[in-house]
């Protein structure tokens, strides 16, 4: 009898999924990975644009939370996965475009196919409460007044805040002493109690404890915080953001990147979807395959030279 | 707007019809993911993240928060029935609330952990709404080398935990020390012990870790010996047996009083966490105790102050996310998302902006409180049933909801595969009278500590002078300092004693876990 | 009744945990202790796992010098033996396909073998424990608390 009930079982499941073949994408669930825990902030970006997309597709987007060491086991996960549109990502930058030159990957920019950026969410550059220094300028004659007199916290070695301050720093000429921490939390924490006293990071972050903010990185100065100067103004080559957009395994039909595309220039014009960004301080933002993956690419290229002047790249 | 104002906001929002509803909803779902082995509170409130987006804010933080301390509470119920911590609080309430289920006093136990957190629950919302954000305020004032030299006075306890010889658990303390190294290097970003296998390089999950070395590890064990296994001693049938009575409840009030006191400073220190409160907590009721022999063979006390201890924390914790935008764990972090998407702003500018919010979420926690006092105590009758569930049944669904546990947590079969691996490992390790207690401890610690010290050689530009020119952190480090004293000077003082006495005494004593106790 | 009551046992186990140490010890030089004036990568796993050596080392000399009694007879029940085999054949397998067969049909499997092999439940217990299991964990998990369970990436291949 016991056997009866599986070959039944089995029989239907063939029937199913002869019907799923037959029909056009998407006919189930997509299943969008996001490489960071609940809560991040990529994490609320895919939560933010789910629900619009999901309508458009006329199929339900189930999140599934991959996380661990700054996105790599999820875009792992994605770079393996069939390519055939039930597996999407919605990544932001930092695991395609830092992390392939600091670690020994299995994946590569060329592994995903880009579909469309969603957001693009600026950095800010806020001081601590007891920082002597509450202007741009001010850091900077601090900072070179003698080497090391500033202490910076990042949310993990190679991450992009870590990055943007080695950079900051070669620009002015000075030196600054990096401290790690995991996350958000212990950086708020740190730089209320003055361990350190310059942190990077997105607007909602840094504007909860009314810190005073040096500088934003974006082409124009934000609409949130209008008193805040752009990097540029300040004379800086500083090209940084944490934008993200949905990827998909190399290999994924046309067919099927261009209805996820289409679906997503509507969610990504949606009214939930823009309440919600700038709730989260976040700006909207869409861009096509083929600008998207040039945005990428570019950053990968300047994040491999700045990596490569700090000496960390991986051993061969 | 004086203290009398907040309160009656607090009060207002605590107390209306929908927010009862939505703490009740919160405590019962905490309670029974905490029941459940493997889900924790930090894959529930993720999971629950979006329906709060559409949740008036002060509504999803009584819900998020009703889930966490609910979870505590329910925590407790598989430690002391089935020896199965479901998260690394409440491993230490494994050691002597099991013994004393295994002696018929299962119930006991539920009770005095039932109500151990419900007096540290009052007493800490009571202490919250009245110098929550002075002390949040003082909590700032630790930095890395305050938290260095805290975990250290941390890591100096740790042979207390276990009952097995002192070298024995040192040696696991050290594993533990080994394990919490494994992964991505916090400072340096190097891969540490992961053989190039991505599923290593987060290192361990301290749930999969628990669920592993205790739970797995439980029921190999019992696989092996069920034939030696005798009957269960029988449990009282009357719920008012079952409860504590007079004298147990006369052991347990300084213990819960204490594990309070120590919960909620523990638990207004961000990143503190309820996981040391409680291990502090065990220890601190052995070295007080006068007859600290009695722990590990079913001491009311290791239940009533470990409870107590990681409940208080378990609440306090939410002062510094409200009142700084700090979380101090994973569950906090998904709280303070849900608040960003909300648009609300946590900082020291919330209590007076939206007083509603935060003074609702602490009066709340009064209102969570009984009704978890409520619901569970009659419920104590029906949890001691499960002890009369055939092992074999039971095993089988204890698998499957840790296979749930581990997987839902990264959603990563590779979770599932280490669960699995330190299952096997922890079996091994009690055939051969290894306790994993000191193991999970110094794990926990292990973690803070490491990168705790290498920031304090940052922030001290590679001086070790940043311990001693901070007065906290020489205060701590003095403690640790004299305790070490104190215990060396004790045990050779008492092996003096001893030889001078009978001769000297076989260190080590193998403990029998699985034989009775003479009755 | 635990193996540490023998001499053998006590050896074998610190033996191994010595040699862990030792195989730690020689990652974390590799590792690299000091790193430009500051502690390295290595140091504190070095630290750890040179401990746990010397601790081992300890523990061995002090269990080969010391008296044992005579070993306990073995009471360890030749089903229990096969019953463990099974457990731990069963949750390796339950790990390995979970992803490939998706939640339920790995689960189904899993209790197969425990619940039938191991436990040798009768098939009137087995089966409403499985159907049990399966509807209890997919009301309450996947239902209500929206747990994501893996489908299962077999399926596919094999079907379509």
């Amino acid at each position: 009898m016991w056997r009866r009930v599986i070959l039944s079982l089995l029989g239907l499941c063939v029937l199913w999924a002869t019907g799923v073949a037959a029909q056009g994408y998407p006919t189930k669930p997509i299943q969008m990975i996001v490489a960071f825990p609940a809560g991040g902030n990529t994490d609320l970006m895919a939560r933010a644009l789910a629900p619009g997309l999901g309508k458009e597709l006329g199929q339900p987007i189930v999140i599934v939370n991959k996380g661990g060491v700054g996105g790599v086991v999820g875009s792992t996960d994605l770079a393996r996965s069939r390519p055939d549109g039930y597996t999407i990502m919605l990544s932001p930058n930092s695991p395609l475009t830092i992390l392939p030159h600091q670690q020994k990957l299995t994946y590569t920019l060329d592994s995903f196919r880009f579909v469309c950026l969603t957001y693009d969410n600026p950095f800010v550059l806020a001081a601590g409460p007891q920082a002597p220094f509450k202007t741009f300028a001010e850091f900077v004659t601090f900072a070179k007044a003698k080497p090391n007199n500033v202490a910076y916290a990042s949310g993990g070695p190679g991450s992009m805040p870590h990055l943007l301050f080695l950079d900051i720093f070669r620009q002015i000429g000075a030196e600054g002493v990096h401290i790690p921490f995991t996350g958000a939390g212990p950086q708020v924490q740190a730089i209320l109690g003055g361990t350190v006293q310059v942190m990077i990071d997105s607007p909602a972050t840094v504007s909860s404890n009314n810190l005073p903010l040096l500088a934003v990185f974006a082409a124009k100065r934000l609409a949130s915080m209008p008193n805040v100067p752009t990097m540029q103004e300040l004379g800086l080559d500083l090209k940084a953001f944490s934008a993200g957009g949905l990827i998909v395994p190399a290999g994924t039909p046309d067919a099927v990147v261009a209805t996820l595309d289409r679906a997503c220039v509507k969610a990504t014009e949606s009214e939930g979807y823009l309440g919600t960004l700038a709730k989260l301080k976040a700006a909207a933002r869409h861009l096509p395959a083929d600008r998207f993956r040039e945005l990428f690419v570019e950053d990968s290229a300047r994040n491999y030279e700045t990596i490569r002047r700090a000496g960390m790249l991986p051993k061969p | 707007m004086d203290l009398l104002g907040f309160l009656s906001i607090g009060f207002a929002t605590a107390l209306s019809w929908s927010n009862i509803l939505v703490c009740f909803a919160g405590v019962f779902l905490g309670t029974v993911i905490g029941v459940l082995p493997g889900l924790g509170p930090t894959a529930t409130v993720s999971l629950l993240l979006p329906l709060t987006f559409t949740m008036n804010p002060a509504s999803a933080v009584i819900l998020m928060a009703g889930i966490y301390y609910g979870s505590q509470y329910g925590g407790s119920l598989t430690s002391i029935l089935v020896r199965i911590p479901g998260e690394s609080a409440s491993v230490v309430t494994c050691i002597d609330g099991y013994e004393m289920a295994k002696r018929g006093r299962a119930g006991a136990a539920l009770g005095i952990a039932a109500f151990g957190s419900f007096i540290a629950g009052i007493v800490v919302t009571i202490a919250l709404f009245f110098v929550g954000p002075v002390l949040a305020r003082f909590a700032l004032r630790f930095g890395p080398p305050e938290y260095a030299a805290l975990v250290l006075l941390g890591l100096l306890l740790v042979t207390q935990v276990s009952q097995t010889s002192c070298l024995n658990s040192l040696i696991m303390a050290c594993l533990g020390l080994l394990l919490s190294t494994v992964g991505v290097d916090r400072i340096h970003g190097d891969q540490r012990f992961t053989f190039g296998l991505i599923g290593l390089f987060n290192g361990f999950n301290v749930a999969v870790l628990c669920m592993g070395l205790f739970a797995i590890a439980e029921l190999l064990t019992s696989a092996e010996g069920r034939e030696n296994t005798p009957k269960p001693v029988a449990q009282p049938r009357r719920l008012r047996e079952m409860l504590p009575n007079r004298e147990e409840w006369r052991r347990s009030t300084l213990p819960i009083t204490r594990g309070t006191a120590l919960g909620f400073l523990l638990g207004i220190l961000p990143g503190g966490g309820a996981t040391i409160a409680s291990f502090a907590a065990y220890v601190m009721e052995r070295r007080i105790s006068k007859h600290p022999e009695r722990f590990g063979q079913g001491a009311i006390e290791g239940v009533a102050g470990p409870e107590s201890a990681n409940n208080a924390a378990a609440q306090a914790s939410f002062i510094p996310l409200l009142s700084l935008g700090i979380p101090a764990n994973a569950v906090l972090a998904v709280v303070l998302a849900s608040l960003l998407v909300q648009g609300v702003l946590p900082g020291p500018t919330l209590m007076t902006k939206s007083p509603d919010l935060f003074f609702g979420v602490i009066i709340s926690m009064l209102v969570g409180n009984v009704i978890l006092v409520v619901l569970n105590v009659p419920l104590i009758s029906v949890f001691v049933l499960l002890l009369r569930v055939p092992i074999s049944i039971l095993s089988p669904l204890i698998i499957v909801f840790c296979v749930i546990g581990a997987y839902s947590l990264d959603n990563s079969s590779a979770d599932v595969l280490m669960m699995v691996g330190l299952g096997l490992a922890g079996y091994l390790m009690r055939k051969v009278d290894l306790d994993p207690a000191p193991l999970v401890l110094a794990f926990v610690l292990g973690q803070i500590f490491e990168t705790a010290l290498q920031q304090s050689l940052l922030v001290g530009r590679g001086s070790l002078g940043v311990f001693l020119d901070r007065p906290i952190a020489a205060f701590l480090i003095g403690c640790s300092v004299c305790l070490i004293v104190f215990q060396a000077g004790g045990a050779i003082l008492a092996r003096a004693r001893a030889a001078a006495g009978r001769g000297s005494r076989n260190e080590s004593q193998p403990m029998r876990r699985f034989s009775r106790p003479p009755p | 009744m635990t193996v540490q009551s023998t001499r053998l046992g006590r050896l074998c186990s610190l033996g191994l945990l010595w040699a862990v140490g030792i195989l730690a010890i020689a990652m974390a030089l590799r590792l690299g202790l000091w790193r430009s004036g500051s502690p390295g990568p290595g140091l504190f796993p070095f630290l750890a796992a040179l401990a746990i050596v010397v601790l081992a080392t300890i523990g061995m000399m002090a269990a080969a010098l010391r008296r044992w009694p005579a070993a306990p007879a073995e009471t360890i029940h030749a089903r229990g033996r096969w019953r463990i085999a099974l457990y731990v054949v069963a949750l390796i397998a339950y790990a390995l396909l979970l992803e490939p067969l998706g939640f339920h049909a790995a689960t189904t499997l899993a209790l197969l073998v425990i619940s039938r092999a191991a436990e040798r439940l009768r098939w009137r217990t087995v089966v409403p424990l499985i159907a049990g299991t399966l509807f209890f964990t997919h009301l309450v998990f996947a239902r209500w608390l929206g747990v994501y369970f893996p489908a299962g990436t077999l399926w596919g291949d094999l079907l379509g």
